[in-house]
């Protein structure tokens, strides 16, 4: 039953919150004062408003027809506005006739002064009053949803969250930009800290995203727009030619083995081996089907008349009419996984790299240690000799305020991975320079202590440089470390035939483009903000919008497989039940009062306004505006407003603000 | 018609070893014009500073407000030492209203000022950067000479440091471009900026000679005929300290001079019989 809502009558509940509130704000006071505000009808306290009896007292008032509008003071209403709109929603008034006061985060928490704390209350409690008088009843819709999910990025992150969604019903479309799925994860050989065998543990996996009937793969693709909103997103995805027709060919490899143009330096390989124009990643590559990379074959840039692959190719698999396509899909929720690329130490002048041939990156190294690598996993330096001596650099371009301030968190375990692979290979002295050893996870500080007894020396201090000039010349031809060992003051100056730096993470190439084409916000280093650090970590703030693995920050495999079946989770839980209900608090643009200057289009973060180009008038989409304000705040004649935040509505509650 | 810039030669210019004299003659080659600043002092060095910030502050404030005075606020300078102390003193006047109305007070008794706006304005250059940024590079092949030799570029400490507005702070590349602009062989090593010794020289010989031999043995291990400095310092110490070392000697010469080998200018005009390690002809 619905009680009559013209004339507003207040019921205003203040919370105790156990101490957090009563221990500064004067209550009973608040009450007192609160119950003699105009348009009240009662004023109450609980030491709990969030707790069953809490609700089912406002409850009861609004069912006994006392009040028709609703105040709570108590805590940020990011914890509990949603709490009790639906307190009043179940009593059967509308939700938005309520109002919350902070008075814990707003004044109790950062009030020293007890009086001071409760004449803020005060004031905050008048202002939600004066401003829940001129609220209106706002009720959203219900829309139906796609039941498909869009992955962009087929590292093991899209991957992971690909397989999870598929295996529930739902239809998976995994966008991958490279030619092969497997991201940074396939490069590797060793995985800290159980040391089993990345390919053992991810090949499995990348074959059954090839096989999956629920997951359609684009590769050597990329999501040209996106537009609609949650549960209707309409996806256009560029794909790119892989001039090798995948139905024909069999993967047999002659085209690579026989291509004339062979020395490009191989992106898989982090430059230190060699491939074709024609050619497949690595051997394990998902689609197995090679590429040709126009830039570099002879026969696309016109240097050669024959196409040598084309020929030879017993099937006839070789096709250079092929062009890039573009395919619209149908999507209900998008899973951002688009990971990260490794730091380039190239600033770092101090470390030489790209200078000396004998220091490598992190993800060089990699390659250096894999078995299919350019040196079938055999440690050696580039003139073929086993290195007696290495140094590994930790916090390259991390915790370096210079360049990253963050910790990129995998750092410390791959180096000690390294370490212990160096040792185990070669034998050769290994030196870690770290600032702190990082080792937070399940069976990490083993791993540290493991490879602490295997005999590698941890010097706690940050290289200063390193250089080509020895101190005795007999080391001539090695590189020098200089550094403080900072435990015992001394200097040391190690001399050591190869040197990795431990580059930290950042976020991928593109991804900066991709967050406003989704409209997901970023931080100050590019990684995707999560919409709660803590209580939502893999949504964002656009709904239907989520994310998984590094794109969101570092991490490690286990933390990336673990969001990224979170991420799946999150996303088939939307999708569910069927439909989603469209936020209520959104703009209008009144037609009457709009002269179609189309700021408000421009400014739009989330694309939801559209111009109406017979009227002459802007036009928003409800189901996609998230209730920003931006037009509202750039509408020049006032038409553009948004429901929740009218003039006044905002004015009232400043005004009896400024009036305590 | 050439460019002309207002010249704060320092202490060491005069006296270095044939640094005045190749100055002026590739100078005069590539039609640039230094005009002294009249009446200019000490650039206050490392010591100044250390002892009197004050006085520090107003040796540098004098050297700008008598540029202002000729209608510039943009020195050129040769000498490491002189650039990285006006760019300090700049700062300090920056950053500190009473420092500067206390030096202004001063200078006033000459009949000078220097107020915030000019220190802003205020831009000391070296000689380096004009070569390599003002002039355009064809100056440099003009009379290109039959030459063959191997130069490594040394920069020392203060180029690139710690002002970090001019190069790469590690591993500057202004004098290996100009070397590439003579068109003579450039010796790419790791020491350009490795320290010399700088004032040690004196009171702690065996110290400094240490490091020179580092710097000296690194050049000679990549092959290079000779070391192109930019700063009288570290000129003298590579040149001076050299003696008594158990390596071969190695010419330590001014880059004005290898520039004006490179371009074929008159070898009597620069200076080169000052060296203390002579340079000969091979």
């Amino acid at each position: 039953m619905r009680v009559d809502d013209h004339k507003p009558r207040v019921g205003v509940y203040i919370c105790h919150c156990g101490q957090n509130i009563a221990s500064k704000v004067d209550v009973h006071d608040v009450v007192e004062f609160a119950a003699n505000l105009e348009h009240v009808e009662l004023a109450t306290e609980n030491k709990f408003m969030c707790s069953d009896p809490g609700q089912e007292s406002i409850q009861h008032d609004i069912v006994q027809g006392k009040i028709n509008r609703v105040v709570v003071a108590s805590c940020s209403p990011r914890m509990h506005e949603q709490t009790f709109r639906d307190a009043c929603d179940k009593a059967g008034l509308n939700p938005y006739f309520f109002q919350m006061a902070n008075i814990r985060e707003g004044s109790s928490w950062v009030t020293e002064d007890s009086v001071q704390a409760t004449a803020k209350a005060r004031e905050l409690v008048a202002a939600a009053v004066a401003r829940v008088a001129w609220h209106k009843p706002l009720t959203s819709r219900r829309i139906g949803v796609k039941k498909s999910i869009l992955i962009i990025g087929a590292g093991i992150a899209g991957i992971q969250a690909a397989l999870t969604a598929s295996q529930a019903g739902f239809k998976v479309y995994l966008v991958e930009r490279e030619p092969s799925i497997g991201g940074h994860m396939a490069k590797f050989d060793k995985t800290f800290p159980t040391l089993d065998c990345a390919a053992c543990i991810m090949t499995p996996k990348m074959a059954a995203v090839g096989k999956d009937a629920g997951i359609t793969l684009f590769t050597l693709s990329t999501v040209e727009s996106i537009k609609g909103f949650v549960g209707n997103f309409n996806v256009r995805v560029r794909q790119n030619p892989r001039y090798v027709d995948q139905e024909k060919c069999t993967g047999c490899g002659l085209c690579a083995q026989k291509c004339p143009s062979r020395k490009i330096p191989s992106g898989f390989e982090e430059g230190l081996g060699n491939r074709s124009a024609i050619y497949s990643p690595f051997p394990q590559a998902v689609p197995n089907t090679p590429v040709i990379d126009a830039e570099h074959c002879r026969y696309i840039q016109g240097k050669s008349k024959v196409a040598v692959c084309q020929k030879l190719c017993p099937k006839g698999a070789v096709d250079f009419t092929q062009e890039a396509r573009f395919v619209d899909l149908e999507i209900g929720a998008i899973v951002l996984a688009t990971g990260f690329e490794s730091f380039d130490p190239t600033p770092l002048g101090q470390y030489g790299y790209g200078r000396f041939p004998e220091v490598y990156t992190s993800l060089q190294f990699e390659r250096l240690n894999n078995a299919t690598g350019p040196t079938s996993g055999n440690i050696l330096t580039r003139d073929g000799r086993v290195p007696e001596r290495v140094a590994i650099i930790h916090c390259v371009g991390s915790r370096d305020k210079k360049h990253k301030a963050y910790c990129s968190r995998v750092c410390c375990m791959y180096s000690m991975k390294f370490a212990h692979l160096v040792r185990e290979k070669t034998g050769a002295q290994v030196f870690e320079y770290y600032i702190d050893i990082r080792s937070p996870g399940k069976n990490y500080e083993e791993f540290y202590n493991r490879v602490q007894e295997e005999g590698v020396h941890f010097i706690r201090g940050r290289v200063a440089e390193i250089t080509d000039i020895p101190d005795d010349p007999k080391d001539q031809g090695r590189l020098t470390v200089i550094a403080e060992n900072s435990l015992n003051r001394q200097v040391l100056r190690t001399p050591v035939d190869m040197v990795i730096l431990s580059t930290g993470l950042i976020p991928a190439d593109g991804a900066q483009q991709l967050s406003r084409m989704v409209g997901v916000s970023t931080d100050k280093d590019g990684w995707f903000n999560e919409r709660h650090a803590k209580l939502a970590p893999v949504s964002s703030a656009s709904s239907g919008i989520f994310m998984a693995g590094c794109c969101q920050g570092p991490k490690d495999i286990p933390d990336t497989v673990a969001q990224a079946s979170a991420a799946a989770g999150e996303a088939m839980a939307l999708l569910s039940k069927g439909w989603v209900s469209t936020l209520a608090e959104t703009s209008r643009v009144d037609p009457d009062l709009c002269s179609g200057c189309r700021l408000c289009v421009q400014v739009c973060p989330y694309s939801a306004i559209e111009f109406d180009e017979e009227k002459r008038v802007a036009r928003v989409n409800d189901a996609i505006c998230q209730g920003c304000g931006s037009c509202s705040a750039a509408c020049p004649s006032g038409a553009a407003r948004v429901e929740h935040f009218l003039g006044q509505q905002i004015f009232s509650e400043i005004r009896a603000l400024l009036s305590g | 018609m050439g460019l002309s810039y207002l010249f704060f030669p320092g202490c060491s210019y005069e006296t270095a070893a044939g640094y005045r004299e190749s100055t002026e003659s590739v100078c005069r080659a590539v039609e640039v014009e230094l005009n002294e600043i009249p009446g200019w002092n000490c650039c206050g060095a490392s010591a100044v500073f250390s002892l009197d910030r004050t006085q520090g502050a107003w040796l540098v404030a004098r050297v700008g407000a008598l540029a202002k005075g000729e209608g510039s606020l943009e020195i050129v300078s040769g000498c490491n030492g002189c650039i990285s102390a006006m760019k300090k003193g700049k700062k300090l006047l920056q950053k500190d209203q009473e420092l500067l109305e206390r030096v202004n007070q001063r200078l006033k008794e000459e009949n000078l000022g220097l107020d915030l706006e000019d220190l802003n304005k205020l831009k000391v250059r070296h000689l380096l950067e004009i070569f390599v940024q003002d002039i355009p590079g064809q100056s440099w092949k003009k009379g290109s000479s039959e030459k063959k030799f191997k130069v490594a570029p040394y920069y020392g400490c203060l180029f690139s440091r710690p002002d970090l507005d001019l190069d790469d702070t590690e591993h500057p590349t202004l004098l290996d471009n100009f070397i590439r602009l003579l068109g003579v062989d450039l010796v790419e090593h790791s020491l350009g900026t490795a320290c010399c010794g700088a004032s040690h020289s004196l009171p702690h010989k065996a110290a400094a000679r240490i490091l020179v031999e580092r710097i000296i043995r690194g050049m000679q291990v990549k092959n290079a005929d000779l070391a192109a400095t930019i700063c009288p310092l570290c000129q003298f110490n590579l040149d001076s300290l050299q003696s008594g070392l158990d390596l071969p000697s190695m010419p330590i010469l001014y880059f004005t001079q290898v520039a004006g080998l490179a371009m074929g200018l008159p070898v009597s005009s620069l200076g080169l019989d000052k060296l203390l390690t002579p340079y000969k002809d091979k």
